[in-house]
């Protein structure tokens, strides 16, 4: 059950279009609300990339600090973060 | 992340280790290589002029024009590799690039013992034209012995150069080819130059 929750699916599995909110849920007492809310460009993002995220702000922003803990070259961390800029450009230029 | 499961496999470790090596560590070990460069040159009678280069003589190359050659062949490639990345707008650490090169050397140091012991006693490229018999069969081996490895050395500057520059599809191959070519032309003239200068 945990596992199907931690997938947010971000396009269409029939037309590939970017998907929206439309409920939102309450766990506590059930209450649903309904609407249409654009996913944030950060939660567009894939799993691993968002990760990468979270351990880079956890890190302040240090590559360094992330090639020791991660075990990769420093070049590989700041590609994977280059990546990420570009893709996180992309979305927004595709929201906007 | 893709690479952290990279980083396990033998492959990774042997044609591109710059995934998960860098730094002071992957600089320290690049200079190491750079200083095997010397004996090897030494015991096996190696000249490594030209940042591709190897070339086997008949008698040990002298001190001065040992540390001449590497030094040019080392320095060279790695800022050449560098001002590519640069142009392109990307940055790079000086220090991860110039540790690769020098690690990247590796196989064509290895190259210096099948050629050592297949080499056929000649002085001028011309008498390769007379030879003949098993002299020949051993030039042609040396050469079918060598070729894998430096296949091995371009393999891995060109992952230096993948990794460092995070360019992908025709900038990368195309400026890759385009720095390894002026590097070597480079480093050739820079060779000959300070060579002529000892003589």
């Amino acid at each position: 059950m945990e596992s199907k929750l931690s997938k947010l699916p971000v396009k269409c599995p029939s037309c590939q279009s970017g998907l929206s909110v439309q409920s939102l849920a309450c766990r506590a007492c059930d209450t649903v609300v309904n609407g249409r809310y654009d996913l944030p460009v950060l939660l567009m993002l894939e799993k691993e990339e968002l990760e990468f995220v979270l351990r880079f702000v956890l890190n302040s922003g240090s590559l360094k600090n992330m090639s020791a803990e991660m075990g990769l070259s420093y070049p590989t961390i700041r590609n994977y973060l280059d990546d990420i800029i570009t893709k996180l450009n992309t979305l927004e230029n595709h929201e906007s | 992340m893709k690479a952290e499961e990279k980083r396990k496999s033998l492959a990774a470790w042997l044609f591109n280790p710059f995934l998960f090596w860098g730094g002071e560590k992957l600089f320290l070990a690049g200079v190491l290589a750079m200083l095997l460069h010397i004996p090897m040159a030494m015991v096996f009678n190696i000249r490594f002029g030209g940042s591709l280069d190897m070339h086997v003589g008949t008698q040990a190359p002298a001190l001065p024009v040992i540390l001449t050659d590497i030094l040019i062949a080392w320095i060279i490639m790695f800022m050449v590799l560098y001002a590519a990345i640069r142009l392109f707008g990307k940055t790079a650490r000086l220090i991860d690039i110039a540790g690769a090169v020098g690690v990247a050397r590796i196989p064509l140091l290895l190259t210096s013992i099948p050629a050592y012991f297949t080499a056929p006693e000649i002085e001028t490229p011309e008498e390769v034209l007379a030879l003949q018999g098993s002299e020949l069969g051993w030039l042609i081996a040396g050469a079918l012995l060598t070729l894998p490895f430096f296949v091995w050395f371009i393999v891995l500057l060109f992952n230096t150069f993948k990794v460092n520059s995070n360019l992908t599809g025709w900038k990368l191959g195309l400026s890759f080819v385009g720095a390894v070519i002026l590097a070597e032309i480079v480093s050739l003239m820079l060779n000959s130059y300070f060579i002529g200068l000892m003589s």
